[in-house]
């Protein structure tokens, strides 16, 4: 199993830090050793691979929300994610 | 360095898509479509309406069932599309601008149950207006998010 994933963005809901078309490296190994923070950008698979930014965390769960919060289905419409659907961490843009 | 690494292995790794919205695209929503189907409702009760008392020919009876086909199918769409918009775009902050919204929408998707079952004239220009309403309230939310 490859540590990496290269993600490439569709959808509006993570501009201005990532715009359609963006080519992304996740570290799937992010959360081996360490906790999953407020602040970080994820890679979530829920049916299919979505990318939000964790805004709270309780327990076993993660809210998700895009950064553009006006164009965005996230927690707000899909409730709390469950940690178990966290894919990784995003590393860079490149 | 490490990036430059990094971004020398990523030439090697598959591309998969991450979903920045997880239903359709972000940002293609447009009460458009609703509108339309609303319109086709309407066009097809009166149409149906026009046509002689009972079929006279097979043509005619082909033509009565193509427009309920019709109505039905775009009944459909507009009750479909609305509950998109209801559903995907509309957010908490716009339920604040617009607190008749719940209602709104609840009324429209039951005219498109309505105009399914019914001919009616008066049903089908509800249907039409509430549609027209949901758009209007839609482009004001656009008009403050700029």
């Amino acid at each position: 199993m490859l540590p990496l994933f290269k993600f490439k963005i569709e959808g509006n809901s993570m501009i201005p830090t990532f715009n359609p078309g963006d080519v992304i490296l996740v570290n799937r190994l992010s959360y081996l050793l360490s906790k999953p923070k407020i602040g970080d950008i994820v890679v979530l698979k829920r049916g299919r691979y979505i990318i939000k930014r964790i805004a709270k965390i309780k327990k076993k769960k993660l809210f998700v929300a895009g950064d553009n919060k006006r164009e965005s289905t996230d927690s707000r419409s899909f409730d709390w994610a469950d940690k178990k659907e966290l894919v990784g961490k995003v590393m860079l843009k490149i | 360095m490490e990036n430059f690494i990094l971004s020398f292995l990523a030439k090697l790794l598959p591309t998969k898509t991450a979903y920045a919205h997880c239903d359709v695209p972000c940002g293609i929503y447009d009460p458009k479509v609703a509108q339309i189907a609303a319109a086709t409702v309407l066009k097809m009760v009166q149409k149906i309406n026009e046509l002689p008392e009972r079929g006279k020919s097979k043509n005619e009876d082909n033509a009565l069932i193509r427009m309920v086909w019709t109505k039905e199918e775009h009944a459909r769409k507009c009750k479909d599309e609305l509950l998109i918009l209801w559903t995907d775009y509309f957010k908490p902050e716009h339920l604040q601008m617009f607190p008749n919204l719940h209602e709104t929408f609840w009324k429209a998707a039951k005219l498109c149950s309505k105009n399914k079952q019914e001919v009616n004239v008066q049903l089908a220009q509800e249907l039409v207006r509430a549609v027209d309403e949901i758009a209007e309230i839609f482009k004001k939310t656009k008009s403050t998010a700029k």
